[in-house]
């Protein structure tokens, strides 16, 4: 099993892939994280969150 | 008196009445009780009996092609007391803002809420509110203001059909009957009066019976209203009322769900909220009424093995759950293992949430109720439901969910998740449209505007009074007349306007007077 780390390492990768444009890793197991900026909120798999939020959870 | 149709007892009816109401319900009920105080002589006519049937409720089986819809003979009750002998009791007042005209909402009531407000105390005492006004909104912190924290009144709930029982029975100006099945309203050679109305019970072969009156009220419910007026065809063929084909039309519901998840920060004072947007926020964004209700989730706690199993896998703190969630975490993270392990410990460390919707829909002409080829036993073809929603209806879902989201975010309340399906690039109900129908609850047993009031009869189907327009002595009472639907419970709204339909057909219908020449 995957540590949470890694998962949440997968995760920011693939955070990063989608707003850059990049193809998504084929072996990843996490879901991707898909974040929409709203104004001074932000989407994130249909959560809605703040920045701080997003830094704790180390997607910004 | 409150007689059978079936039972030589209908001979009560041989002579005429100074108004026949079809369906017992909360406005034909509340409009003969009305009546009657007044000294006018009332036959109130029930399809159903005092307890449910299967022959009386199979009557309301349809077809359903659009959005999916809960099954039609089930989403009604057809008994002595109507829809409120099932109905949760939740009551609410229409807000000002939801009978005017708005640049997304075109179509809206020719009345306005002070129409309505002076039956306020009486619906309220009919209901048992305790309070006979509706409270005001309550305080609500926000760095916006995008909402109003409103709240509701809850019924006992009063199953009419059971309180006003005896005092119908009583009621010398009342004769009511049980098992008496509308077949037909008979128009006069003007084509405009109705002069009789005509019933059959449950017997076989029975001929059946007609009732005199100077005025009818139909009072059957936003489905079946139509159904019958679009049915009535023989000396009308397009039914009677429809001159201008808006019989059925503008069919509305309340779209709503359950739609999001809410994690709390902190454990909340308030079991429920409730919160509306401000008729500002609405003009701002272009959207339709609704109400978020967010509900502290208040479940019984699995066993402790099965607590400790899920806590294993998901007790972390209010981040990293969030983290866990996002991601698409063990599954009963949320609403099993840490939170049913806390909650034997600490149960308010772990606070979570439902936040259901309900919305004003939009008054769309091709959402309608038609008549189906099949027949129901007594020959009178059964309805078609052709439920629509539009983009502004979805619009409204998600700019409402995410205006909460954001709320709770700023307040740091807790985070809301909006559903997959809703973030879709043409959203749709669940359940899909016309294909294979669930029975997906999708709304909330409010079936309104398909004989909507307007002052235009290009508009509507009743004018301000719930005349038909075009008929001299044909009324409707319920939910079918609404103008348009806001968010509110239907059911208060429906006594007030019935109660107003009393005061109009008191002032109208003096004693002994000709129809045709009062009600000019």
């Amino acid at each position: 099993m995957r540590s949470r780390r890694s998962l949440l390492k997968s995760a920011m990768m693939l955070a990063l892939g989608v707003s850059a444009g990049l193809p998504a890793p084929a072996a990843a197991a996490a879901p991707p994280v898909r974040i929409i900026r709203q104004g001074k909120f932000f989407l994130v798999n249909g959560w809605v969150l703040t920045a701080e939020d997003l830094r704790k959870l180390r997607l910004l | 008196m409150i007689l059978d149709a079936g039972s030589p007892d209908r001979g009560a009816f041989a002579r005429p009445f100074d108004i026949c109401i079809v369906g017992s319900g909360p406005a034909g009920m509340t409009l003969a009780r009305s009546l009657a105080a007044r000294g006018f002589d009332v036959a109130l006519m029930e399809g159903g009996s005092f307890d449910v049937t299967v022959e009386s409720q199979e009557m309301y089986a349809g077809e359903i092609v659009g959005l999916d819809y809960m099954d039609l003979d089930v989403v009604r009750i057809r008994v002595f007391g109507g829809c409120s002998e099932h109905w949760s009791g939740r009551t609410g007042v229409i807000p000002a803002h939801d009978f005017l005209p708005m640049p997304q909402r075109p179509l809206a009531w020719p009345i306005t809420k002070a129409d309505l407000d002076p039956y306020q105390p009486e619906a309220s005492e009919i209901f048992e509110l305790g309070l006979a006004w509706q409270p005001p909104d309550l305080a609500l912190p926000q760095a916006e203001q995008r909402f109003r924290n409103i709240q509701f009144r809850q019924s006992p709930p009063v199953r009419m059909g059971q309180k006003y029982r005896d005092e119908i029975a009583a009621n010398p100006r009342i004769t009511a009957a049980i098992n008496a099945n509308l077949v037909d309203m008979r128009l006069g050679p003007d084509l405009a009066t109705v002069t009789g109305a005509v019933f059959r019970s449950y017997e076989p072969d029975d001929p059946g019976f007609t009732v005199s009156a100077r005025v009818f009220a139909l009072c059957l419910g936003g489905f079946e209203t139509p159904r019958m007026m679009l049915n009535f065809n023989s000396q009308k063929p397009a039914g009677i009322g429809n001159d201008n084909d808006l019989v059925g039309r503008y069919f509305c519901e309340h779209p709503s769900r359950e739609m999001a998840l809410a994690i709390y920060t902190h454990r909340r004072e308030i079991m429920q909220d409730n919160y509306a947007p401000t008729p500002e926020f609405m003009e701002r964004e272009g959207i339709l009424d609704f109400i978020l209700r967010v509900t502290w989730r208040d479940r019984a706690p699995k066993s402790l093995a099965d607590s400790l199993k899920g806590a294993l896998e998901c007790a972390t703190p209010f981040t990293e759950r969030l983290g866990a969630r996002i991601r698409g975490g063990p599954r009963d993270c949320l609403w099993g293992g840490d939170e049913e392990f806390h909650r034997l410990h600490d149960p308010d460390a772990y606070p979570s949430g439902t936040v259901w919707m309900a919305c004003e829909q939009s008054l769309i002409r091709d959402s309608r109720v038609m008549l189906a080829e099949e027949t129901d036993a007594f020959g009178l073809r059964r309805m078609r439901l052709d439920w629509k929603l539009d983009e502004i209806d979805y619009r409204t879902m998600l700019t409402g969910l995410t205006a909460l989201g954001q709320h709770f975010a700023e307040q740091d309340i807790g985070r809301i998740r909006i559903p997959d399906w809703l973030l879709a690039d043409n959203p749709r109900l669940p359940g899909g449209a016309g294909a294979v129908h669930s029975g997906d609850w999708n709304g909330g047993y409010h079936q309104m505007c398909t004989t909507r009031m307007a002052d235009d009869p290009r508009e509507g189907v009743v004018d301000r009074n719930c005349r038909v327009h075009g008929m001299d002595n044909l009324y409707i009472g319920g939910s079918s007349v609404f103008g348009s639907p806001s968010y509110v419970n239907p059911t208060y709204t429906i006594v007030q306007l019935a109660l107003r339909l009393g005061d109009h057909l008191g002032a109208v219908l003096p004693a002994g007077g000709v129809v045709g020449e009062v009600l000019q």
